[in-house]
This record gives C-alpha cells, structure tokens and sequence, in this order.
C-alpha cells in the first residue's frame, strides 16, 4: 500500500476543493491548489474515485469539460431529485435542441446559416439558449454587418457530460442514416 | 366617417368620398390637388386631434392612399421583378436531407442528456438542482464591456424585485396613480442632471412593486427613445444608464469602462 491510499489530508483536500469549486477543476488548477504536481494529481484523483465507490460513499468524482468535479450516484436519483431540477436544461425544446446541435457541431456559426439549415427562424431558440448559458457569443464574422457568431459554453460540456467537444457523437452521415434505415 | 371635409377644383366633400370615388374611376386622381387637401388636413389637424384622435388618423391614412394612387398614376410603371427561380429538386433535397441530419444530431444530445439526468452537482453558489433561475443567478453569458443587453437588464430587474419587500400600504389611502410617461419624465430629468445613473439608482428605495416595474418600462422606452443607453462593465459588472444628448451628439463621460 503506498502513503497515498491510506486516508491522507490531500484525499481530502481533494475532495473539500471540488466540492466547494461549483465547477470542474482542470488537473493544472488542481496541481496549483493542492501544490503538487500533474502526476499527483492523477493518482490523487483516481485514489479518491476509488475511495468513493469501496466505500459505498453518494459522490463519485468524474471527468467533464476537461477537469473533475463531484457528482451524486446516478442510482440515487430517486433521492436526490428531489431537491429539484437542473434549470439549464429541463424544459429545453425540439427547435432549442437542433439549434444547439448546430451549434455544437458547427461552431462557430452565425444566426443566418443556423436558420438556413433548419429552414425556420431560430431566434427564440438562440435567445433561449443564450439565456441558459449553453451557447455564448464568440466572435463576429468578417463581411458586411459583422454577424455574431456562436459557440457551445463550458456549461453545455457539463451538462451534456462530455469531456470536450472532441466526444460529441460523430454528425449523422447519409450513408449511416441510410444504412440504419434500410 | 371623419370629420374631414376637403374641398378642391373636382370635389368638396369628406375625404372617404373622394377615395372612392377615385378607386370606382368617377374621378381622375391627377385633376385632385393633394397639396391642397395636404394643405388644409395639417390646418385642421389641431382641431381634430382635440375632437377625435380616431378620426385623424383615418383621414391620415386616406390622404396616404390618394398620395400613392397619385403617384402611381403620374409616373412611370417599375420594371417587373424578375420571379425566384423555383428551386431545382436537386437542391430541395440536399436540404431537407441537412435538415434530417440536424434532426438525428438533436437526438444525439436529447441521449446524452437522458444518460446526465441522474447525476447531479454543485454549481458555484448553489446546488445545480436546487437553485430556482433568479436566486443567486449566474451571469448570463460573457460579453466584452459595452451595451448592457436586454437579459442583462432583466435579470437586474429581477434581483431588485427579490430585494425589495413592498412595505403594506396602511389601509384607506388610496395608490397613487402611476404613468409611464410621467415616470419617463422624471427618470429623463434625473439623468439630464446627473449624466449618468447606477441602474438601481433609478428605483425608489421602499418602492411599491407597481412603481418598480412601472420605473422598468419607463427605462426600456427611454432607451428604445435612444435617448438613454444601459452600459455594463463586462459580465459581471454593474449596470449603469447614460444620458445620450441628442441633440449635440453624446455625453462625454468621465470614467467609461
């Protein structure tokens, strides 16, 4: 057993940091905060997830927009969702989801090309999604008018659990679409 | 029926009549003087904005369609606009089928969120699952020090509305009337003076809620006016309301962000 899987005070201070951050940490804030380096970090990290499922313990630790942070047990839910929702995402539309799919896929894209792809007017699902901070505005396009581009927020990866953009599904292809429907 | 009676070489009569007597051709359009009936609207104008606001702008409208057939009659026709080519079957399709592929890819993240539903986690000042939208509210979205956005607005109006508890009024006295257009005058007023306002500087402190919104609208009308703008210092930053001089260019301001 090495020193780091006996209960050390960086476990714990491991895991004070991520609860109290709101947000996940990257391994480089971590290594900051907790003084040491990367390498620790890992082995801090995979110590402390390990701790949690031996020990039967609520939180699990997981990897989300490029950094940890504690989560409850999915199996929990039933007691946990009581306290209430995640506002950003309940309630989210079909036309707020393709938007966002856009988005995410075709980043960073303008309301014009958002709107010809889905043939209708997107603007009630960008403001709604601007609003719930998982679309921001992150550039303007070169050209007449400068038109505001956007893109996906940190809160979208979290929401949507992915470790970076690079872990979205791949975009439906034609040939698959086909394949599955044949 | 308005009460405005034109009179001119052709006719003499309420200007309903004449319209239609122009659209049913018993009239030339070009033997009518507009500039005379123009001429004696805007004469009668104060009488009739006293007597009858409806019927003023009915008859607006009316000397606004004699001016169109007028000009319509006297120049020459507009060349026809070439018709949009009906889009070929090739192109229709490649768009419905970017549109199918939009549609699996919302599916996708609609998967992906199912598969979150059960975790939940903190988010920086409250629980993620606890907290409703106004109470200890996140900025909305980051954005570069400059025009302060309609939802950043909102959202302060929100947070003042949390704050402020409407004291009871003591039964028997009656509210004060409230106005928006009053209110406009006093905010316009105000920020004349001053040049520039913290955005809850403009909100009476022990303000009933009625006052608080009516002062909102006040505000909003006022920008839409362009005669003030709302400024914040980046996202996190308070929100401040400019006096924009219209008439000799905008206020130089001593710090601006």
């Amino acid at each position: 057993m090495t020193p780091l899987e006996a209960p050390s005070p960086l476990i714990a201070a491991l895991e004070a940091v991520l609860f109290a951050a709101g947000r996940p940490l990257s391994p480089d804030e971590l290594a900051q905060i907790l003084r040491v380096d990367m390498a620790t970090v890992g082995r801090l990290v995979e110590t402390l997830q390990a701790n949690c499922r031996q020990e039967g313990r609520g939180l699990l630790v997981e990897r989300v927009a490029g950094g940890y942070q504690l989560c409850t047990r999915p199996d929990l839910a039933l007691f946990v969702g009581q306290i209430g929702r995640p506002v950003k995402t309940n309630g989210l539309t079909q036309a707020a989801l393709e938007v966002l799919a856009i988005v995410a896929y075709r980043q960073p894209i303008g309301r014009a090309e958002i709107e010809t792809l889905r043939g209708v007017r997107s603007d009630a699902a960008i403001a709604s999604l601007l609003e719930r901070d998982l679309i921001q505005e992150t550039s303007r396009a070169a050209g007449p008018g400068r038109p505001i581009l956007y893109g996906t927020t940190e809160a979208f990866l979290v929401h949507f659990g992915l470790d970076s953009l690079a872990e979205l599904p791949p975009f439906p292809q034609r040939e698959k679409r086909e394949a599955a429907a044949g | 029926m308005s009460s405005l009676l034109v009179h001119t070489g052709a006719f003499s009569g309420p200007i309903e009549l004449l319209l239609d007597m122009v659209r049913k051709s018993r009239i030339d359009i070009r033997d009518v003087s507009l500039a005379g009936i123009a001429d004696q609207y805007a004469a009668r104008l104060a009488h009739l904005l006293a007597l009858d606001w409806t019927s003023a702008g009915e008859g607006l409208l009316i000397a606004a369609v004699l001016v169109r057939l007028k000009a319509r009659a006297l120049l020459p026709a507009p060349p026809p606009v070439p018709a949009e080519e009906p889009e070929r079957p090739e192109e229709l399709a490649g768009r419905a089928e970017a549109y199918a592929a939009v549609r699996e890819a919302g599916q996708h993240l609609s998967h992906l969120l199912e598969a979150r539903r059960e975790r939940f986690w903190r988010e920086a000042g409250a629980a993620s699952a606890s907290a409703p939208i106004a109470a200890d509210r996140k900025p909305l979205f980051v954005q570069p020090a400059g025009k302060a956005r309609l939802p950043d607005l909102v959202g302060a109006m929100r947070q003042l509305l949390q704050r402020q508890a409407p004291p009871p009024l003591p039964p028997g006295i009656p509210r004060r009337q409230l106005s928006v257009d009053r209110r406009l005058g006093e905010i316009a007023h105000r920020l004349r003076a001053e040049k520039l306002l913290p955005f809850e500087a403009l909100f009476p402190a022990l303000a009933h809620r009625d006052e608080l919104v009516v002062t909102f609208l006040a505000l909003l009308e006022l920008v839409r006016l362009g005669e003030a703008r709302a400024e914040q210092e980046g996202s996190f930053g308070p929100i401040v309301i400019v006096w924009v001089n219209l008439h000799q260019g905008e206020v130089a301001v001593g710090d601006t962000a």
